[in-house]
């Protein structure tokens, strides 16, 4: 199983959408693509599938273009919009969609009873019009309907946008157990958590482009500060804070009364930190140390945060 | 693979339409509607008649004998089929006259009874001239053929009385002295059979031939149903056609499908035999409730060739209504536009190319788009075969002209759907 996405360009009108986006994927794991909304992360996944062709460039599953059938087949894919019909019932929706697949009905309605048990979309609910659901449960019948055919590489595009956090969790084990089983999984996500806590390796991409890829841990060692102080002042954080923070960090953002401090070396930057603002007469109501997380990555490479503040 | 995934999408739009209270309203009481109405509103039971022929008359005979003009035109009055009146019989001094009326429309045909036509009749065969309007080669056939089929039998008829009559007077003078002898009741009989074969030299029987020539009310009725039915796949079929794709790109199953093993072939094939299926079924619906509800003349006998022509036709035209909307989709960017150009274009040819108002109450420049609307041929073959009977000989022209024009549309198809498929799902 190899998927493989060499130069791809796209365009959309005069815009650009995708420069240049190259990565391989070799190994059963789960893979994310990480970015803030219009990063490029739907047109790639697209493409991948074969919904949409590049400008330039060319992706390959297996050594195949995605155009091909035999190759789309061992693909399941839940695209961001759910794609499904509202005056069909749960089970007629998805049981159409296996159908495309060639799943035999009998055994797309077992698992589809069974997963749907799983991540809280009983039976009695597959029983229903679509048109009655909650943006969760469609997410949710999307999600599965992808799962019906027991495909080799699974694509999904914001999987768990609109679930509550026991499905989230739900559907997060429910993958692990997949990629236990040999599956390769490649998922959009702008959820910190979900890339962190889930994938084995994570592409960042910004602006169309990707920006560093590779395991969390090895991005946050790699292009993470040591530590990241958070400290909230009353009063707020103005200029004058700004400037006596400036020095102790080598990249300070402000988040209302917030300021965030990536910093080398905590044991010696904190208590730097609270003398100048307790000597420029500003008190401080908070102050935390943490780890980076793949956010503060983000905002080191691009200047820009993924999720919003 | 390819059979499985075509019958999911049959089965799925056949859920979806008949779930869809707007679409059955569409495809079935529509129609239904407006067969109804022309059954008990515009020809109510009873109202109708045969066409009733409006024949002129200038009477120039002068003489007085078995059969005058003046018997004639009693004759012509009297006429009748299936208890109604067959001629409107208007009088006229002048045959100029009589001519510019039929040239205005106000008559279907005019005959010039001449000066000594009943003495003529006596000693020989009178002459008797008929002008046939022709405001088209329909109405003219019609009338021709009625006024002809009638006119051969009063001539027979006279024939017949000449026959009897001369008969009579030859068995008396051979009684009464003339020539006798054993042989006498032979020459009799032989001069019976000799004169009866002038006055019948063919023994065509014109019955067969007239009701088929006739409007009545069943065909009427059978024309109409017909005509709903079409009107009913040019604006589903346009609408259909143009807007299916946009409407799975907006629902986004489009993109769902496209990423599953279905080919962009498969799917077109799919849209188009899930829509051929429902407008067989709505066709059948109405059909059956034009015959059996409305008392539509529809005929069905598979032992008809043309007949096993009629579900084959009744196909194409759902297919070429189809076709033609794919071809439209191209002018439209969403569902709502597809669909309203498909509704709108459908409903404006339905009643302009000769689909529901028959071709003939058109104006001679209207008449110019049934001639070359490939779904009108579709459904004039269709009455032809299914309301007026007629044989496979006298179809077959037109049915090779829909064959060509099915094929060119669905190339015309191909090409836009090879195009367009994928792009239908980038575009914004
Ligand atoms: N069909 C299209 N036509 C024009 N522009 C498009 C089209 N699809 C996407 N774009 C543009 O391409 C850019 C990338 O969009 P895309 O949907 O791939 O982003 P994304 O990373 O999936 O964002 P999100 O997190 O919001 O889902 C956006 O600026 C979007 O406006
Ligand atoms: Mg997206």
């Amino acid at each position: 199983m190899i998927v493989e996405a060499r130069d791809v360009w796209k365009r959309y009108g005069g815009r650009v959408v995708l420069r240049g986006v190259s990565l391989r994927i070799e190994e059963p794991g789960i893979y994310g693509l990480l970015g803030p909304n219009g990063a490029g992360k739907t047109t790639f996944m697209n493409i991948l599938v074969g919904v949409a062709s590049p400008d330039s460039g060319e992706v390959l599953v297996n050594g195949r273009p995605p155009k091909d059938p035999s190759v789309r087949a061992r693909i399941g894919f839940s695209p961001q919009d759910p794609g499904l019909i509202d005056q069909l019932t749960g089970f007629e929706n998805a049981l159409f969609y296996a159908e495309l697949y060639g799943v035999d009905p009998g055994t797309a309605r077992e698992r589809l009873i069974g997963i749907g048990e799983r991540l809280g979309l009983p039976r009695s609910v597959l029983a229903r019009r679509v048109g009655g659901y909650s943006g969760g449960m469609k997410k949710k019948l999307g999600v599965i309907i992808s799962l019906l055919h027991d495909p080799e590489i699974l694509v999904l595009d914001e999987p768990t946008s609109g679930m509550d956090p026991g499905a989230r969790r739900e559907l997060w084990s429910l993958l692990e157990e997949l990629r236990g089983r040999g599956k390769m999984i490649i998922l959009a996500t702008h959820y910190m958590d979900e890339a962190e806590r889930l994938c084995d390796r994570v592409a960042l991409i910004n602006d169309g482009a990707i920006v560093a890829e590779g395991s969390p841990g090895e991005l946050k060692r790699k292009h993470g500060p040591r530590a990241v102080v958070e400290v909230a002042i009353r009063g707020g954080v103005d200029e004058a804070v700004e400037s006596i923070l400036r020095g102790e960090a080598e990249r300070i953002e402000v988040l209302g009364d917030k300021a965030l401090l990536h910093v080398e070396d905590p044991d010696r930057a904190v208590p730097r930190i609270i003398d100048r603002l307790y000597g420029a007469g500003r008190s401080v109501t908070l102050l935390h140390v943490r780890y980076p997380s793949l956010d503060d990555v983000f905002l080191r490479l691009t200047g820009r945060r993924i999720e919003g503040p | 693979m390819r059979a499985r995934q075509i019958k999911a999408f049959v089965k799925r739009d056949l859920r979806l339409v008949f779930r869809d209270k707007a679409a059955v309203f569409w495809l079935i009481a529509w129609p239904l509607i407006w067969v109804f109405m022309v059954a008990y509103v515009f020809v109510p039971p009873g109202s109708v008649t045969p066409v009733k022929l409006e024949i002129g008359v200038v009477n120039m005979d002068e003489g007085s004998g078995n059969f005058t003009g003046r018997d004639l035109i009693a004759v012509l009055e009297n006429a009748t089929y299936h208890g109604d009146r067959l001629f409107n019989i208007h009088v006229y001094n002048e045959t100029g006259e009589m001519i510019s009326d039929i040239r205005r429309g106000a008559l279907d045909a005019g005959m010039v009874i001449p000066r000594n036509f009943s003495r003529n009749l006596t000693v020989g065969s009178a002459r008797l001239r008929v002008y046939i309007g022709f405001t088209d080669i329909r109405s003219a056939s019609i009338t021709q053929g009625v006024l002809r089929g009638f006119l051969d039998e009063v001539s027979t008829r006279i024939g017949l009385v000449k026959a009897n009559i001369t008969i009579y007077y030859m068995q008396r003078y051979m009684e009464e002295g003339g020539v006798y002898n054993q042989s006498r009741g032979d020459l009799v009989g032989f001069l019976r059979r000799y004169m009866i074969g002038i006055a019948m030299p063919l023994n065509t029987s014109y019955e067969e031939v007239r009701p088929e020539a006739f409007e009545t009310r069943e065909t009427i009725i059978g024309w109409y149903t017909l005509g709903a039915i079409g009107m009913m796949f040019l604006y589903t079929g346009f609408s259909q056609g143009a807007a299916a794709v946009y409407r799975e790109k907006e629902a986004g199953t489009l993109r769902r499908i496209l990423a599953s093993p279905t080919t962009p072939s498969t799917l077109v094939t799919a849209i188009v035999l899930s829509n051929l299926v429902i407008f067989l079924i709505t066709a059948a619906i109405v059909l059956l409730a034009g015959v059996y509800g409305a008392g539509a003349r529809i005929v069905f006998d598979p032992a008809n060739p043309a007949h096993l022509l009629a579900p084959i036709l009744l196909l194409d035209g759902a297919l070429l209504s189809l076709g033609i909307g794919m071809l439209l989709s191209p002018l439209a960017k969403t569902s709502q536009g597809a669909s309203s150009l498909g509704i709108a274009l459908g409903l404006m040819l339905t009643f302009t190319a000769g689909i529901w108002f028959p071709r003939q109450m058109m104006p001679a420049w209207m008449s110019v788009l049934a001639e070359y609307f490939p779904p009108t041929w579709v459904f004039d073959t269709l009455r032809n075969i299914m309301v007026y009977g007629v044989g496979v000989g006298e179809v077959l022209g037109d049915v090779a002209k829909i064959a060509v024009a099915t094929l060119i549309i669905l190339i015309g198809d191909v090409a836009v759907y090879r195009l367009r498929l994928r792009r239908y799902l980038e575009e914004a």
